[in-house]
């Protein structure tokens, strides 16, 4: 027990969303290109979609493009942080809410494309299922709806899924701050007291929802590739393109976590936490995904320049020789070659040298989805129609610019909540037998004892779990019972506290709402189409595959949706914030134990009870 | 039923594209300008392809004109997100321009490129516009377009035919572009008509269809090679009737 | 002496025509039996109409709703275009409501191209022109060998304007007009008086043709009506049961017509002739000759050259020659075309003459699928027989001319800038131009009259290349736009003003052909014994009147010998540093009358697919040694001038040669065509074809230089299909499925 060795965690919350000017020049240049982008967007709705470079019959540019990468960045949170919980890998603590962060923004931009690429982005209202007097109803036919369900249950779920893990952490930042700043963290903190019942639901929600948006990320990225690999044009129509993406999204976005990662480490200064080990894994497992990468794109390739199907080849040798030859060789060198020659090295696994690499594949993944989209267009099957497309500055300005747009959202987020879970840290010391509390009852200044406390009540802050378990014996022995007590922790606890027995029912409820969510999307997809017939010649009015794909995005949706709920439920959010006597306490790491005792005679038995605990107060 | 078809004698095409002309007129295709069409956003619903074969000085080339081939499997329209574009109980891929969105996947999944779309909105400067077809809608920025087999002649003559109740002669009705024809290149008719001109032609042993292998089942049929059929198979001057 | 008669009876017809027609445009319209079936309110109606776009006299249907004109499209069943329309054609309409129509008299204020211009009443417009007309025609011609101070110019388009405006030059008791037309039409009259003996101009008999070789004439491109070209051409593969007539185009170029072809000769440009006599020369020894042996020895008395020594100079193989003899001689009815491109070089009336000169040989005149002399009602005889002066001679005469009217032609853009029209019309003291567009003779005009278009007119003409008669006949189908009239009332109305009533007693132009059909009523087909007002009506309702079978004459075959130089000119030997020039009339632009239309502008040149610009066509090989692709502007240059084109590098240009089509390049024809491409006519010198006087546009010889800019619309990129389909393909089966399998 080395207390008073510095405990770097308690300063952690702190140092956090310590402001530094490095940080306001980062946002000062992103919020520029953030309004890059809206003005060039503002250009083209006003000046009509004309003003991008596309063309017949290169109908798919820059947008498209674009899309695609930063749907493929998105995958860089959400999914390998789900993965990193499910398969419970400790290191994964300090790296999950980051990449969770890029999730989230990442999925914002890019969903945006396709609404930028229709150029009347009102008309986004046709694609959606609204009853209407004028014919209209989306073809469940089209990869555009499947992308349509697919990226709403994906942002839905990443959005929870981010926002699930940061509760407690928002209760510990109430607890620590006054003020506005109070207010604002009171309210996304729905009231969180980080009772074991609280904890309870939290952890077994989370671990429902990681496991259900694995799937759903996978889904997600391979409905992408489906635009294209469901079309018969030379080189789009491949099997391999759903993993190819899946693949390839992976690994474009641990490049982008590994980029900012370094970032964060420098600038916030968190090099106790993003440790070397932690880039050390990461990079293994970036290097694993560049060898898949590799292995796609050589397959991919090589199955098209053996069958030597003419149109397709005309495709191929225009990349590999011809007109785009450069962005192709320059994409295998940055996705491929150059990972392959640092990555295997320790000190190529390195914060600085893995970030350059990963700048690299960024780009090259890019390249790599310009590749897919603009080649095959401008090489029609009949080639008298052969085409040719060069992006104007309105579609460059949107691209950089929306780059710029992220920049600014994952700088303004890191400013406003833990870039880094705190309690997860916290857990993984627990985990480790390091202490959590780094404090004494001298540093922790006192708050006025909370009204709402029964009278006769004492409030006891312990300094761990053991000291918890010992005044726990202690209060069985005097018979005071769980419904008189109430245990606070900014952790999940392992100890049994009396009362809380019993398993969440979160899980269960998850299943239900998966079974809601698919059974109502797929007879919105059938019976509407049956009810609401329209003209499709030949064509039958529902057609079972597709039906198939956005039930499963259904299944997904009402999941996550109903999981999130539930965890709220369950633990009786969101509820007023009351303020408790040693709430600064919890904050800091110690565990907080209220005991009701009104009658007299026992006082000096709870007392005794809690002579362990670093602090009581008599309410 | 009925099943609008279209056949076209390569071997009588000498590319003078009057039919495109006709094509534009008829349908009010707008011209965009130099600027636009270097940027590769002119629209013709019609074309005529030539491709060269052999080299100088025993160069030879082929004409063939290329207009939407009105799939019978038609693989712009599962894509379309809306149904703006979608088949109809005559065989005709229909496009439903006040549905189109813009996503412009069908252009995308159409092996044949003879779909187009509105950059931006059309104009004529006045008076041009006088000229312009009342039965045949402009397309506005944002929408995609394509050949309709002249649908608009289609239903006139249709309710021509109705309103004398009688039914439709074959070869009644004439596309703009077939009856811009001199040389009788473009035959359209009824498929579903054994009996009709563009059937016994769809069945010559010339006929041949555009990427046959992709099982698109085009309305639109070819004939290649020289031509040494008997008139019977095709149809005399005075036989086709002009609109 | 017919005339005289003719003229009698004409006038006393004119004075009802007179009372009947008090100018207002709506007793025009009250005349028109067309017109008078007004349609429902949103409902369109075809009117025939015919096509004014180029002289051939297509018949048309122009389908009106509101009084607004919607489409335009052939008479079925007419003999020259069958049903079918030219892209020419089909784009009149944008023509009709071209956003730069004059629409109103106009008097040059400022400078003169200043375009400075300033409105005026017809009145004013038609005193000033009538006062400058008849103070020129005033002037004492001081020897009488002086052809006088009144130049007058017609288009080609005319029809019975033509000899209106001769009869207004007898009337005026000036010297006859000359016509604006292409070029090659001069040398091929020349060349068919020479080799045939013919007056007229040659026609054919297309359609009945086994064999035909083309030598010079692109005739599906714009050659005469390429639009009965083109139904020919149909009707020669596959039109006759089991029997397929072969089309062999020898041209230098690989035009539409060359590219059409079962086999194209890429002769050097030049050589047109020398192929056609080596061809002779194989059919003479060989003794292939159907025809008159005797006739051709007349012709060309001097033996033919050999094959080899041909093929030499043409650029081809001789076994070809050989083998194309044999094939003329093996087939019953082979016919020879001569003119077009090979007319228009240096020696152009050779390759002409010894071109059409075949036909003796192989027997074709006056026979099914043969030639013949152009047939007509004689119509135009009838209103004046008066040879026109030709342009050559109006050229030369024309520093001193005082006052020049021009109708409907564009001199400026349409002859070589070396000709000096520009310079002697800057000393011409009053320029009266009949124009519908602005265009660059317009620009310098002192008074610009604006004229209607073809459906605007009431319109009256002979087809110029039928084998068999052909009267078109129309009336308006649309209002006039704005203030225009008919160019032949306007003519009229002059001669009323100058009182030449004696001789022009009409006030209308349509008057003025009522009687003259009234005065040939027995001539014409079911014109003899049937009611005159209904027979009239009739011909207006049905396009026109036409003979079902063939009256156009034999030709009776060449007096004398072709007294002129066989030799090949220009030949365009192999590639050095200088390219061989060649400049054709594209099927979109003609001469340059389409250019002033966004369609044709945007219209994809079928074989370079070029829009919206001037273009060059190259060879593969002369491209890679030059370093140039397509697309990249290159600087043409010659002894006379210079020009930037964008290259158009193909396998089909013979290496050596360079090709720019005619047609843009104005200086003024509307924002569509103001400024763009180029006008390569300003390439040539003052150069002519030997024995005529008409400019020689063939075998220039240019320089091309890199702009390193590049910059050019096309439409299709690609230039060998995928399956890369062999020469001469095997068509592959297939069987469509059974109808019900369809719905």
């Amino acid at each position: 027990m080395e207390v008073s060795s510095p405990n770097p965690d308690a300063a952690l919350a702190g140092r956090l969303l310590r402001f530094r000017p490095g940080l306001l020049v980062a946002s000062l240049v992103s919020g520029l290109l953030a309004a890059v982008f809206v003005f060039c967007w503002g250009y083209q709705i006003r000046n009509g979609i004309g003003v991008s470079g596309i063309n017949r019959p290169v109908f798919w540019g820059f947008y498209i493009t674009n899309f695609v990468f930063w749907i493929g960045i998105s995958h860089a949170g959400t999914l390998i942080s789900a993965i990193l919980r499910v398969t419970g890998a400790e290191w994964r603590r300090p790296v999950t809410r980051c990449a969770e962060a890029i999730t989230v923004f990442a999925l914002a931009i890019g969903g945006l494309y396709p609404i930028i690429h229709l150029g009347r982005p009102e008309k986004l209202l046709f694609m959606l299922p609204l009853p209407n007097s004028r014919g209209l109803w989306p073809n469940f036919r089209s990869p555009l709806i499947w992308d349509l369900v697919a990226i709403t249950a994906y942002v839905l779920g990443s959005v929870l899924y981010l926002y699930l893990p940061l509760i407690p952490d928002m209760a510990i930042l109430r607890d620590r701050a006054t003020g506005k700043k109070r207010l604002f963290y009171s309210i996304l903190a729905l009231g969180w007291r980080g009772t074991p019942q609280q904890w309870r639901s939290l952890e077994s929600g989370i671990k429902v929802m990681a496991i259900v948006i694995i799937p759903l990320a996978v889904s997600v990225h391979t409905i992408v590739s489906w635009d294209f690999a469901m079309t018969q044009a030379p080189m789009w129509n491949s099997t391999i393109f759903g993993p190819y993406f899946v693949v390839g999204a992976i690994y474009s976005g641990i490049a982008m976590l590994l980029i900012a990662m370094t970032l964060l480490r420098r600038f916030l200064g968190l090099e106790t936490w993003l440790s070397l080990k932690v880039f050390n894994n990461l990079a293994l497992l970036f290097l694993a995904m560049a060898m898949f990468w590799g292995y796609f794109t050589f397959a991919e390739h090589l199955t098209v320049w053996y069958a030597n199907e003419p149109a397709e080849a005309l495709v191929f040798w225009e990349r590999a020789v011809g007109a785009f030859s450069t962005p192709f060789w320059v994409m295998i060198g940055l996705n491929f070659v150059i990972p392959m020659l640092v990555l295997p090295f320790r000190w190529g696994r390195k914060p600085l040298a893995v970030s350059i690499v990963s700048i690299g594949v960024v780009m090259g993944m890019w390249l790599e989805r310009f590749l897919i989209v603009v080649p095959t267009l401008s090489l029609p099957r009949l080639t008298y129609t052969i085409g040719q497309y060069a992006p104007t500055w309105v579609e460059l300005g949107i691209t950089v610019g929306s780059l710029g747009a992220f920049v600014f959202l994952y700088l303004a987020f890191t400013q406003l909540a833990p870039i880094i879970s705190i309690w997860e840290i916290r857990e993984g010391r627990v985990v480790e037998g390091l202490p959590v509390l780094a404090v004494t009852s001298e540093t922790v200044p006192r708050e006025p004892a909370s009204e709402e406390a029964p009278t006769g009540a004492l409030v006891a802050a312990f300094s761990d779990e053991e000291a918890l378990a010992g005044a726990l014996e202690g209060l069985q022995q005097a018979g005071i019972t769980g419904d008189r007590m109430e245990v606070r922790s900014s952790i999940p606890l392992k100890v049994k506290v009396p009362g809380t027995e019993g398993r969440s029912r979160v899980p269960l409820i998850g299943m239900l709402g998966a079974a809601l969510g698919g059974s109502s999307v797929f007879l919105l997809a059938t019976l509407t189409a049956k009810a609401y017939p329209l003209v499709t010649g030949h064509m039958a009015i529902i057609a079972a595959p597709p039906i198939g794909i956005v039930t499963y995005e259904g299944i997904a949706m009402g999941a996550v949706l109903s999981t999130f709920l539930a965890v709220i439920f369950e633990a009786g959010l969101p509820r007023r914030t009351r303020k408790g006597a040693l709430d600064r306490f919890i904050a800091d790491g110690a565990v907080v134990l209220a005991v009701d005792c009104p009658d007299d005679d026992k006082r000096p038995e709870v007392e005794a009870a809690l002579a362990g605990a670093m602090e009581v107060v008599a309410a | 039923m009925t099943r609008w078809g279209m056949v076209i004698d390569t071997d009588r095409c000498t590319g003078c594209e009057a039919c495109v002309v006709a094509c534009h007129e008829e349908n009010n295709i707008a011209t965009v300008g130099a600027e636009e069409a270097a940027r590769d956003r002119a629209n013709h619903w019609l074309r005529i392809e030539r491709y060269y074969e052999g080299e100088f000085p025993d160069v030879k080339v082929r004409f063939s004109p290329v207009l939407c081939q009105q799939c019978g499997e038609a693989p712009c329209e599962p894509v379309c997100p809306v149904y703006a574009t979608y088949h109809t109980d005559e065989g005709l891929n229909a496009m439903v321009y006040s549905r189109c969105v813009g996503t412009r996947f069908c252009a995308n999944n159409c092996p044949y490129t003879v779909r187009f779309f509105n950059w931006f909105d059309p104009e004529w400067d006045a008076p041009l516009e006088r000229q312009l077809n009342p039965d045949v809608s402009v397309r506005t920025a944002g929408v995609m377009e394509k050949c309709t087999f002249c649908v608009q002649r289609i239903q006139d003559k249709q309710r021509g035919a109705k309103a004398e109740e009688r039914p439709l002669e074959d070869g009644e009705i004439q596309p703009a572009c077939a009856s811009a024809c001199a040389a009788n290149v473009i035959t359209f008719g009824d498929l579903d008509d054994p009996e009709s001109k563009v059937t016994r032609l769809a069945h010559s042993r010339r006929a041949t269809h555009l990427l046959h292998e992709l099982g698109t089942e085009p309305a639109v049929t070819y004939l290649r090679g020289e031509d040494w059929d008997a008139p019977a198979e095709r149809p005399s001057p005075e036989e086709t009737g002009g609109g | 002496m017919r005339r005289r008669t003719f003229l009698q009876t004409s006038a006393l017809a004119a004075g009802a025509a007179l009372l009947e027609a008090c100018g207002s445009e709506e007793i025009v319209y009250i005349e028109s039996p067309v017109a008078r079936r007004r349609g429902l309110k949103g409902v369109g109606i075809w009117h025939t109409s015919s096509c004014g776009q180029c002289p051939s006299g297509c018949g048309t249907r122009v389908r009106v709703i509101d009084g607004n004109a919607k489409k335009v499209e052939g008479i079925e069943g007419h003999p020259i275009n069958h049903g079918g329309l030219c892209a020419l054609g089909q784009a009149s309409l944008q023509g009709l409501y071209n956003p730069d129509r004059i629409t109103t008299p106009l008097r040059a204020t400022g400078e003169r191209g200043s375009g400075a211009f300033e409105e005026i009443g017809w009145d004013e417009a038609l005193e000033i022109a009538a006062e400058a007309l008849a103070r020129a025609a005033a002037t004492d011609p001081g020897s009488a060998g002086d052809p006088g101070r009144v130049g007058l110019l017609g288009g080609d388009g005319g029809g019975l304007l033509e000899p209106l405006l001769k009869l207004f030059s007898e009337a005026l008791g000036v010297t006859a007009p000359s016509y604006l037309r292409s070029p090659d039409q001069e040398v091929e009259r020349r060349a068919a008086q020479i080799a045939l003996g013919t007056t007229g101009m040659p026609a054919y008999d297309l359609e009945n043709a086994d064999y035909v070789l083309s030598i010079g004439p692109a005739f599906l491109d714009r050659w005469r009506s390429p639009v009965y070209g083109i139904w020919a051409l149909s009707q020669i593969r596959g039109g006759r049961r089991g029997r397929r007539g072969k089309l062999v185009q020898a041209e230098s170029r690989m035009s539409q017509t060359a590219a059409t072809a079962d086999e194209w000769l890429p002769v050097r440009p030049g050589s047109e002739g020398v192929l056609a006599r080596a061809i002779a020369g194989v059919l003479l020894r060989e003794n292939l000759a159907a025809g008159s042996v005797e006739a051709y020895r007349r012709l060309f008395p001097e033996p033919a050259p050999d094959p080899e020594s041909a093929a030499e100079t043409c650029g081809l193989r001789a076994k070809q020659i050989v083998r194309i003899a044999r094939e003329l001689a093996s087939v019953e009815q082979a016919v020879v075309l001569g003119g077009g491109s090979a007319a228009l070089h240096g020696n152009g009336l050779f390759n002409t003459t010894a071109a059409l000169g075949l036909n003796l040989l192989l027997g074709s005149l006056g026979r099914a699928g043969g030639v013949f002399e152009a047939a007509d009602f004689g119509l135009a005889e009838r209103l004046s027989t008066v040879e026109e002066t030709s342009l050559s001679e109006l050229t030369a005469r024309l520093a001193g001319v005082e006052t020049l009217l021009i109708l409907e032609a564009d001199p400026l853009h349409n002859l070589p800038g070396a000709l000096g029209w520009r310079e002697a019309l800057a000393e011409v003291d009053t320029v009266i131009a009949m124009s519908a567009f602005w265009d660059d003779t317009t620009r310098q005009a002192d008074l610009v009259l604006p004229v209607q278009v073809d459906v605007e007119r009431f319109q009256a003409g002979e087809a110029p290349h039928s084998v068999r008669p052909v009267f078109n006949l129309a009336s308006p189908v649309v209002a006039a736009e704005g203030d225009s009239r008919h160019p032949g009332d306007v003519l009229l109305a002059l001669a009323t003003a100058l009182e030449k009533t004696e001789t022009l007693p009409w006030s209308r132009f349509s008057d003025m052909v009522e009687a003259l059909v009234r005065e040939a009523v027995d001539d014409l087909p079911g014109g003899s014994g049937a009611p005159f007002r209904g027979f009239f009506e009739n011909a207006q309702d049905q396009g026109g009147l036409w003979a079902n079978d063939r009256t156009g004459a034999t030709p009776p075959g060449p007096a004398a010998a072709f007294d002129g130089s066989a030799e090949a000119k220009s030949g365009g030997a192999e590639p050095t540093d200088e390219f061989v020039l060649t400049l054709y009339e594209s099927a979109k632009f003609g001469d340059g009358r389409g250019a002033n239309r966004p369609w044709l502008q945007e219209l994809p040149d079928t074989l370079s697919t070029v829009m919206w610009a001037s273009w060059g066509e190259i060879a593969t090989p002369d491209a890679e040694a030059l370093g140039v692709a397509t697309g990249d502007l290159l600087e043409v240059s010659s002894d006379f001038g210079s020009v930037e084109v964008a290259a158009i590098v193909s396998p089909a240009v013979r290496p050596g040669t360079l090709a720019i089509p005619l047609g843009l390049g104005h200086d003024d024809f509307g924002r569509y065509a103001k400024g763009r491409g180029v006008n390569p006519l300003d390439l040539l010198g003052p150069g002519t074809v030997d024995g005529t006087g008409v400019p020689n546009l063939g075998g220039t010889r240019v320089r091309l230089k890199r702009t390193g800019r590049a910059r050019v619309a096309l439409f299709g990129r690609g230039l060998r299909d995928l399956e890369d389909i062999p020469t001469g393909w095997a068509s592959h089966e297939v069987t469509p499925a059974e109808p019900e399998d369809k719905t």
